[in-house]
């Protein structure tokens, strides 16, 4: 997902996972499995660049190692709810 | 006499080719160096503020504070600090902005071993209607719960049996056209906490979520 210097998205994944990613920002989302009869499965994603808002859903609140974000540097574990993320170069 | 001079431009232009081949590792190098301007904050939560776990190079953090953060400046750097909610604001307003509704769940009980609905439960289709007709771009997930009666497997079938009757008993309700997927979560997610082979009409229900 890549959102212009204008743009925004919001998404709400099968889990309840809400994301959603300000502009000038580069997000994949490369892996997503969920069983919703156990709640069983994973959930990873990379923010590349820009901001990134996140409410964990039911993934995340199943088992604490379900959910990661990634970043140029570094890794992110999610043990359930509300975060932010913002990743990019530094301008000085 | 022209021989030395042609000789310099073959070495001049040999080192501009090897220049022009090495730039593009060069710029990777100056990438990879370049100060990193990351922000990880953890908010309070809706119901409890949870943990994230901050991992870079070899160093780790964990933020489980509200408005706790961490900036990463190059890998391997992680400083923990605090930010604000008026912080939080300046740096992530549009990506707050654009968040997608909060999903919303409605409950509806059965009588036991059956796919019957209590009465009052009929009165909360209302209210799934409205909470519908609010969002842009509606969809709904249709979840079967059981008691402790029973098996595993017996209460998943009968988990999904209920999930399907709602679906079936909504679309007879004449629900606007939206995007409809049923779950049976059998036993594993009662509402009321009782010991195995307990029955609990509070558990026997169907939740349906509008998302």
């Amino acid at each position: 997902m890549i959102t212009g210097a204008d743009g925004s998205v919001g998404i709400t994944f099968r889990d309840n996972s809400l994301l959603s990613v300000g502009p000038d920002s580069v997000l994949s989302i490369d892996r997503f499995v969920f069983d919703s009869t156990t709640h069983q499965g994973a959930f990873e994603s990379s923010l590349k660049q820009g901001t990134l808002a996140v409410v964990s859903g039911k993934l995340a609140k199943q088992s604490p190692d379900a959910m990661t974000v990634k970043t140029p540097a570094a890794i992110l574990g999610v043990r359930g709810t509300e975060f932010l993320v913002r990743t990019g170069q530094s301008k000085d | 006499m022209f021989a030395p001079a042609s000789r310099k431009t073959d070495v001049s232009s040999a080192l501009t080719r090897n220049l022009v081949r090495l730039a593009p590792l060069g710029l990777l190098v100056l990438a990879g160096c370049a100060g990193r301007d990351d922000l990880y904050v953890l908010l309070p939560g809706k119901a409890k503020t949870g943990a994230l776990t901050v991992t870079s190079g070899g160093e780790q953090r964990v933020l489980n504070q509200p408005y706790a953060a961490a900036r990463v400046t190059r890998t391997g750097s992680v400083d923990a600090r605090v930010t604000t909610e008026a912080e939080v604001r300046r740096a992530f307003g549009p990506a707050l902005a654009a968040q997608p509704g909060r999903p919303v769940s409605f409950y509806l009980y059965f009588l036991a071993d059956t796919d019957e609905f209590t009465l009052e439960s009929k009165q909360v289709v209302n209210q799934i209607f409205a909470e519908i007709a609010r969002r842009p771009a509606p969809e709904i997930v249709i979840i079967g719960h059981t008691d402790r009666v029973g098996s595993v497997q017996y209460n998943d079938a009968l988990s999904l049996k209920r999930a399907g009757r709602v679906r079936e008993e909504l679309r007879k309700l004449g629900i606007p056209k939206v995007r409809i997927s049923v779950a049976g979560r059998g036993k594993r997610e009662p509402e009321i906490s009782t010991a195995d082979e307990v029955p609990e009409p509070r558990n026997r229900r169907v939740e349906i979520n509008v998302r």
